[in-house]
């Protein structure tokens, strides 16, 4: 890859001056910069990744064994398509899930908008491995409290659904993946022109044709763009399955993969187990082109659109209705369950005026190290985020202005962290990293650097489908008008992209705050953060704290939700009425 | 003693301390606080000017750890403890990625896997470092490494735990083949040893003890498999299940709390495995982190692991409130050897048997 | 060369290729200081590719354009259009929806680094101009279309460009609007002055607007001319159909005369007519064709051919008839006055002028 953009200086009436007189424009400096960011932070972990998939454990040796160790066994092979299986119908529903909504809250007049965003995000900041125990709780067939009134109900003896099932595992799943698409889809749905659906109602299309046949079209970008997010991130998971796949008897490949890591550990047969998953990207990119095609899909025109909310009249509480049964299924009832947990001396009880205490709240507020852990983890993923977005929103810039050939190889760069289950990419990360001369080791930088990686495809893609709604004569006018490439990124690509920047940053910032298995890898003594804290207390039982901290994340999402939708302010595709 | 295919009655084996009552023995732990013998004192000066240790631990949680940690400080001023605890599978890996990448980060290691001792012996990769304070634990603890590498940091038991809002005690299975009756069908948990270690030295011991049908009979009844051993806590307090077998540290830490969990050493024999410390060679705080390892085999140690229930691994420490001390049960514990040997038949019959 | 007779803008030879597509062929191409062109010609003759790589979009793969003497665009290096001090109005306005008009409008003039005050006055004169004066602080989304077409025109030029490029300004109004906007355009011109580069499909909106039209096809200029001169003198067969409508009569070279199916002309009548040679074809407008129920007295070189009228229709403005000569598989457009009535199978005689004839190109 070479850059390719170049500019003389200046330019003498001799054609021969041209070539001596290139030279770099401080923008392409900024390319540059972000190019060998990226080479750093994906490109050099995974290549170690792929050498040590090919090194015997002891001696370093070429050997092709790993492979055969990792995909020797039929089981293992099986357990790969459990897991494509699980993850793709846990994007269809996550689409069934998220589309609507994310139409209700930007197309129509809707009630409740603020509280179902803030629930969905509520929702996405859950840590699986918690939702996964509300659900537990609540679909559990012997004692799920859903189960329970069932039976009372209809005085059946058993319940009427098992959470212990792959039908189960992928509801819970995507309970909790669902947002990545909701953000996309909505931020991007923000961006159509009102004419677009009045042209289409003009040849006499009706509402609801109009929707689906002009609205969602217009955005399938941003919904493929989050579908390919919640794929690759099921692919990875491991919190979900570790708690509901087992007991169901369904082996999926990250639950495969952790025995590489029991003694004897073969870390390299885990490499070589990973490496292919690179492929389902690859695989993911060739089916998003030929789905998107060539058709054009250009929704802010600089044309002035302007958006007007649809009025439902009646119909608005059925949409509301819809989303919140979705936010009740994902939110309320399971931190209604665990409530019972936060709110009690102990759980194990069940409801009593005697068992109820603010004191699982105070023990971890009143905790000098869970305090700090909690601030660690939030300082980490904001800052994180910000790096995510920030070389995501460039390489992406670069790739779809084409302004350096090989970008598909840049796109699969990006896309790649996502589906490499976090713990294989975080020993690439560390053996990178951690020993001099780099000699991050314990440090703060690591654990940001490695969550931005690993969380960089959301911001890719996000960014992606961000830049093809943007039409390229907005940037264009800003060049003849004597403005550079990256004033036309500062003053008219970012400000016009700020909801779906600040939503993209939200979808790395949240999964950053929950992510485990990088995090467990690249912590360090003063550098612990909320997720490995989660994992102790749900390993020593103590089950009313984690359910206290998982509260307490509801809340503070709730109030960053609240303050950037306030910082946002005017929205200037709203026509003044 | 060496360990070899067979139970081990601690109480046998337990002498001196064991003899003691729980008094005297407190009055011998406070005169032991005070002292320090003078190879500790030199050791001290040592490490005073090493002025930290770090400690990668795959037992206990953070806090605890840190607890550990402070209180090692206190009796070492100057002398800052790193801890950083994760799960034993991790804390290993990144011991050979520090090693493969030439730099030690860690001085003290603790893992729940004992394979990863002798693997790590193997390689040439510790320090041999036998604690003075070795010679206060329970004897079935001491010689756990006869070479001297490593020494037992915490000793994990699987018993049975049952629900105990749900079950009366007379009902509650009291040794391990009772878990077997139908009227259990639907309403037993345990872990996976695909996932836990000590559910690996469970199966193990079971197919020992039982041969490879005892599963095939649970298996008959539908139980729920977890991962970790942790995971009975968690399912028995939901109400989902009623009896397990699991970690009695965990059930009874959550019992303190009022949780209705309650706990049986099964009349036959518990199941124990033994989690070993050892010194890192080639680390930045060498002498240190032999004072590290003098402290883990003390009493204030194996105080701070009372204090959260786990099992003291001393017999001048008494054990945790509701907790039997390992000088009064018949434990049994398979042979590293053995475990080696039999755990990986074990894993690949449990994914037949169970589908998981 | 003097400075008034350099060309503010020329294209030597400039091509652009897409692969195996060559969208541009060697262009050449030269624009005075102040003159308004347009570049006329069906989608994908290469017209507005050529406006991008005057704009510094487009790298072009062949050949050069300078602008005041200077080399700005060659295949080893072009200025960024960041550099070149043009402005342009795009097809879609990309007017800016978060900033409003009067940000849009002061942009340019703001990374000019004018104080603060001249921007003001600017932008407020701007807007007089293009009749905006009361919507400085809308933002766009509450504009109407033609109003934001206003704002794309005011932001081009408040900050006096050295070159205007327009690509298809007016194709997303409506079509009273778009009448209205051509000769805003026009009026814009002639007080401003820019050198204009205007790229449309429309002949009506170049015929207005421009002091010169180049039209374009297959990447190639056909011919450049004033819009009288291209009417009535259009040079090539696509030339002559693409401007207006027309006939096209292939006549012969034979000693001092051209002979024609049915009749035959002078060389000397037509201009320029000792030049040509061999078979020549003529492009002939419906309107320069007369018709008559006699024939009408002949002179000048004038020919009169007797034809019968084949179909007939009524426009409002005038009839169109079609006329086939007699024994002649030709067939005429003719077009004539409302009040030249004729019947449908009517022997007529229609008049050839040879200086309204225009020899054209094979």
């Amino acid at each position: 890859m070479s850059v390719a953009q170049s500019a003389p200086a200046a330019f003498t009436g001799r054609p021969g001056a041209l070539a001596r007189l290139r030279r770099l424009e401080p923008a392409s400096l900024v390319w540059l910069v972000a190019l060998a960011g990226l080479a750093a932070l994906v490109a050099v972990p995974l290549l170690r990744l792929l050498v040590s998939s090919f090194q015997d454990t002891d001696t370093g040796a070429f050997t092709l064994g790993n492979y055969a160790t990792a995909y020797g066994h039929l089981r293992d092979v099986l357990a790969l398509g459990n897991s494509l299986l699980y993850a793709a119908e846990v994007t269809l529903v996550s689409v069934v899930l998220a589309v609507p909504i994310a139409w209700g809250i930007a197309r129509t007049d809707m009630p409740a908008k603020g509280f179902i965003r803030a629930m969905i995000l509520g929702a996405f900041i859950t840590p699986p491995y918690l939702g996964a125990i509300g659900w537990i709780l609540l679909g559990g067939p012997n004692a799920g409290w859903l189960n329970r009134v069932w039976m009372a109900l209809t005085g059946s003896g058993t319940g009427f659904m098992n959470v212990y099932s792959f039908g189960g595992l992928v509801f819970v799943t995507a309970l909790y993946a669902f947002p990545y698409i909701f953000v996309f889809t909505a931020a991007a749905l923000e961006l159509v022109s009102t004419e677009m659906e009045e042209a289409a109602n003009i040849l006499g299309a009706g509402g609801a044709r109009t929707v689906l046949r002009i609205t969602l079209p217009l955005v399938t970008p941003a919904i493929i763009g989050g579908a390919i997010v919640v794929f690759l991130d099921t692919v990875a998971l491991f919190g979900t399955p570790a708690i509901i796949a087992l007991p169901a008897r369904v082996r999926v490949m990250t639950l495969v993969l952790w025995q590489f890591f029991e003694f004897p550990v073969r870390a390299e047969a885990a490499a070589a187990y990973a490496v292919p998953l690179v492929l389902i990207t690859l695989a993911l990119f060739w089916a998003q082109r030929m789905v998107l095609g060539r058709r054009g899909y250009v929704a802010l025109t600089g044309k002035g659109g302007s958006r007007r909310l649809a009025r439902l009249g009646p119909w608005r509480f059925l949409i509301l209705g819809y989303a919140l049964l979705v936010v009740a299924l994902a939110v309320l009832l399971p931190f209604a369950a665990l409530g019972q947990a936060a709110f009690s001396k102990a759980w194990g009880q069940g409801f009593s005026w005697g068992n109820l205490t603010l004191g699982n709240f105070r023990a971890l507020l009143a905790d000098d190290n869970s305090r700090q852990t909690i601030a660690h983890s939030f300082t980490y993923s904001a800052a994180s985020a910000t790096l995510a977005v920030a070389l995501a929103l460039i390489v992406a810039y670069i790739v779809s202005r084409r302004l350096v050939r090989g970008g598909a190889v840049l796109s699969l760069l990006c896309m790649a962290p996502l589906v490499i289950p976090g713990i294989v990419l975080a020993i690439a990360f560390y053996a990178t990293y951690a020993p001099p001369p780099i000699a991050l080791y314990g440090t703060a930088s690591i654990l940001v650097l490695g969550f931005a990686t690993r969380f960089l495809p959301i911001a890719y893609v996000n960014c992606m489908a961000a830049l093809r709604s943007l039409n390229p004569e907005m940037e264009e006018a800003v060049r003849i008008l004597g403005g550079g490439r990256l004033r036309a990124l500062a003053r008219v690509v970012v400000p016009l992209l700020k909801k779906n920047l600040v939503g993209c940053w939200l979808l790395v910032f949240i999964p950053a705050t929950r992510e485990l298995s990088t995090a467990i890898f690249l912590v360090g003594a003063r550098t612990r953060v909320i997720s490995v804290m989660m994992l102790d207390l749900s390993e020593n039982g103590s089950f009313e704290t984690l359910a206290a901290l998982g509260f307490f994340l509801l809340g503070v999402t709730i109030l960053i939700v609240a303050l950037g939708y306030r910082l946002l302010g005017r929205d200037f595709m709203l026509r003044r009425s | 003693m060496h360990l070899t295919r067979r139970a081990v009655t601690f109480g046998s084996l337990a002498m001196g301390g064991a003899a003691l009552g729980p008094r005297q023995a407190a009055a011998q732990t406070g005169a032991q606080m005070g002292a320090q013998t003078g190879a500790q004192q030199s050791l001290y000066e040592a490490a005073k000017k090493e002025g930290q240790v770090a400690w990668y631990s795959g037992i206990l949680d953070q806090p605890l750890c840190d607890r550990v940690g402070a209180a090692f400080t206190q009796q070492h001023p100057g002398i800052r403890v790193n801890a950083i605890k994760t799960t034993s599978e991790v804390a290993f890996q990144r011991v050979m990625q520090d090693l493969n990448g030439g730099a030690v980060q860690a001085d003290v290691f603790t893992t729940t896997d004992a394979s990863h001792m002798s693997y790590l012996v193997g390689k040439g990769q510790l320090v041999k470092y036998v604690p003075e304070n070795a010679k206060g634990m329970v004897p079935a603890l001491q010689n756990f490494d006869p070479q001297g590498y490593y020494h037992v940091s915490w000793v994990g038991l699987v018993t049975i735990v049952y629900n105990a809002a749900k079950v009366k005690p007379e009902d509650a299975p009291k040794d391990w083949m009772d878990l077997t009756d139908p009227k259990w069908k639907n309403q037993i948990c345990f872990g996976s040893p695909n996932y836990s270690g000590l559910i690996g030295d469970w199966t193990v011991a079971m197919t020992e003890k039982y041969k490879w049908e005892y599963f095939e009979k649970l298996n008959k009844l539908n139980p729920l498999i977890g991962r970790s051993i942790d995971d009975a806590v968690t399912t028995l307090n939901s109400g989902e299940r009623m009896v397990a077998a699991g970690n009695p540290a965990s059930s009874l830490r959550s019992a303190a709390k009022g949780n209705p969990l309650a706990v049986n050493y099964p009349t036959s024999f518990t199941v124990a495995d033994f989690s070993p410390s050892a010194i890192l060679k080639g680390s930045r705080s060498p002498n240190a982190a032999k004072l590290f390892m003098e402290f883990l085999a003390g009493p204030e140690y194996s105080k701070i692991l009372t204090d959260s229930f786990e099992q003291s691994l001393r017999a001048d420490v008494p054990p945790p409130h509701g907790a039997k001390s390992l000088t009064e049960l018949t434990v049994f514990m398979p042979t590293l050897a053995n475990i080696e040997k039999e755990l990986p038949g074990c894993k690949s019959r449990w994914r037949d048997t169970f589908g998981t | 060369m003097s400075e008034a007779a350099r060309p503010r803008l020329s294209l030597q030879q400039i091509s652009c290729a897409f692969g195996a597509t060559t969208a541009v062929d060697r262009l050449d191409l030269d624009i005075a200081p102040g003159e308004f062109v347009s570049l006329l010609g069906p989608s994908g003759c290469g017209k507005t590719t050529t406006l991008r790589m005057v704009a510094g979009f487009v790298r072009p793969t062949g050949g050069s354009i300078s602008m005041d003497g200077e080399v700005i665009s060659s295949p080893a290096a072009s200025l960024p259009p960041e550099r070149r001090r043009m402005s342009m109005i795009f097809q879609s306005y990309a007017i800016w929806p978060n900033m409003t008009v009067a940000e849009n409008v002061a942009f340019g003039l703001k990374l000019r680094r004018m104080d603060r005050g001249t921007v003001r006055r600017k932008v407020t004169e701007m807007l007089q101009t293009v009749r905006l004066g009361g919507l400085a602080e809308r933002y766009p989304a509450e504009l109407s279309g033609g109003q934001q077409q206003r704002v794309a025109l005011a932001r081009a030029m408040v900050i006096q460009p050295r070159v205007l490029l327009l690509d298809e300004p007016l194709s997303n109004l409506d079509a009273n609007l778009r009448e209205e906007m051509r000769f805003e355009i026009r009026r814009l011109h002639d007080e401003f002055h820019f050198t204009t580069v205007y790229v449309t499909h429309d002949q009506g909106e170049a015929m207005v607007t421009s002091d010169r039209i180049a039209v374009m096809n297959h990447g190639r200029i056909e011919q450049i001319d004033a819009p009288y001169l291209l009417y009535t003198r259009p040079r090539t067969r696509f030339v002559a159909g693409f401007i207006g409508r027309t006939n096209l009569l292939a006549g012969a070279c034979a000693g001092e005369a051209i002979a024609f199916d049915r009749f035959a002309i002078p060389r000397a009548a037509f201009a320029g007519g000792e030049t040509l040679s061999g078979e020549v074809l003529f492009s002939v407008r419906p309107q320069s064709i007369g018709l008559h129920r006699a024939p009408p007295a002949a002179g000048d070189g004038v020919a009169l051919v007797e034809g019968r009228l084949l179909q007939r229709t009524y426009l409002g403005e005038s009839w169109d008839y079609v006329v086939a000569p007699l024994d002649s598989g030709l067939r005429l457009k003719v077009a004539a006055l409302p009040a030249e009535v004729f019947e449908v199978g009517e022997t007529v005689w229609l008049r050839f002028d040879p200086r309204q004839m225009a020899p054209i190109a094979g």
